[in-house]
């Protein structure tokens, strides 16, 4: 999995590609600390080009997401695949997470949450 | 009688999984089973999997996993046996969304990604799950 980020108006965007597991759960988690340390508190995980997950990689989902909020910080999910936002629902985890269709939207949302 | 019929029986071990998910999806492609059907499967069977290497072989000598694929028409049964000590699954019932659990997802995932779980336990001698899942694509002619 290739991790990239951006800043887009103090919200941190963050692409991810390929599978989400443990092992790239842990990537992630490391990724989250790191930015987390930088003084970043908004973010966006972009999940366009997540082809599958399992039960691991939403757990790990679920820990940096529960990292960033005890931060009071704020995480969106963007862009799922079909599959994917099948395996959410399947969870619930659609009932836990702010998903929104595009950056755009979900940057605005954030933006619009710090006012 | 199925038409198709398959096995690989591999080492219980961590590493394996991927090889088994892969074989998974190998066999099912050559038999033109849909590809929703072969993503379904192949997470399942890799939950399945996962599990007996991570909780069924923990406090011992690894054994085996055996996978057994057979197709009857439009339905695709898979049979995975191990020879860990038997496991009793839980209701499996999801957790909560507010809880934000950082687990317990896997065999609930299993029951909502087939048709049929079905799990029985030998005592000392391991485990069977049984899997069925219907490909609603094949049309009988």
């Amino acid at each position: 999995m290739v991790l990239t980020f951006y800043d887009d108006r103090g919200v941190t965007v963050i692409a991810l590609n390929g599978g989400l597991d443990e092992t790239r759960g842990v990537e992630l988690g490391q990724l989250f600390d790191r930015l987390m340390a930088e003084g970043r508190r908004q973010f966006v995980l972009d999940l366009k080009a997540v082809d599958s997950t399992d039960s691991a990689g939403l757990a790990m989902l679920v820990r940096c997401f529960k990292r960033v909020r005890s931060g009071v910080g704020n995480l969106a999910l963007i862009a799922l695949q079909p599959s994917i936002r099948r395996i959410f629902e399947m969870t619930r985890l659609d009932r836990s997470f702010d998903i929104y269709t595009d950056v755009t939207e979900a940057v605005q949302r954030l933006v619009g949450s710090q006012r | 009688m199925a038409s198709e019929m398959a096995t690989l029986t591999v080492p219980g071990l961590l590493e394996q999984v991927p090889h088994i998910r892969q074989w998974l999806r190998d066999m099912l492609a050559e038999w033109a089973v849909s590809v929703e059907v072969i993503a379904d499967l192949a997470l399942a069977v890799t939950e399945i999997c996962k599990n007996i290497t991570l909780h069924g072989y923990r406090d011992i000598t690894p054994g085996i996993i055996d996978v057994r694929l057979a197709k009857y028409g439009d339905i695709i049964r898979v049979t995975i046996l191990d020879t860990a000590p038997t496991f009793i699954p839980p209701q499996a019932s999801l957790p909560l969304p507010q809880a934000l659990a950082e687990g317990g997802y896997g065999l609930a995932l299993v029951r909502s990604l087939v048709d049929e779980f079905v799990h029985d336990g030998f005592g000392s001698r391991g485990n069977r799950v049984t899997l069925l899942k219907k490909d609603f694509r094949v049309i009988q002619l």
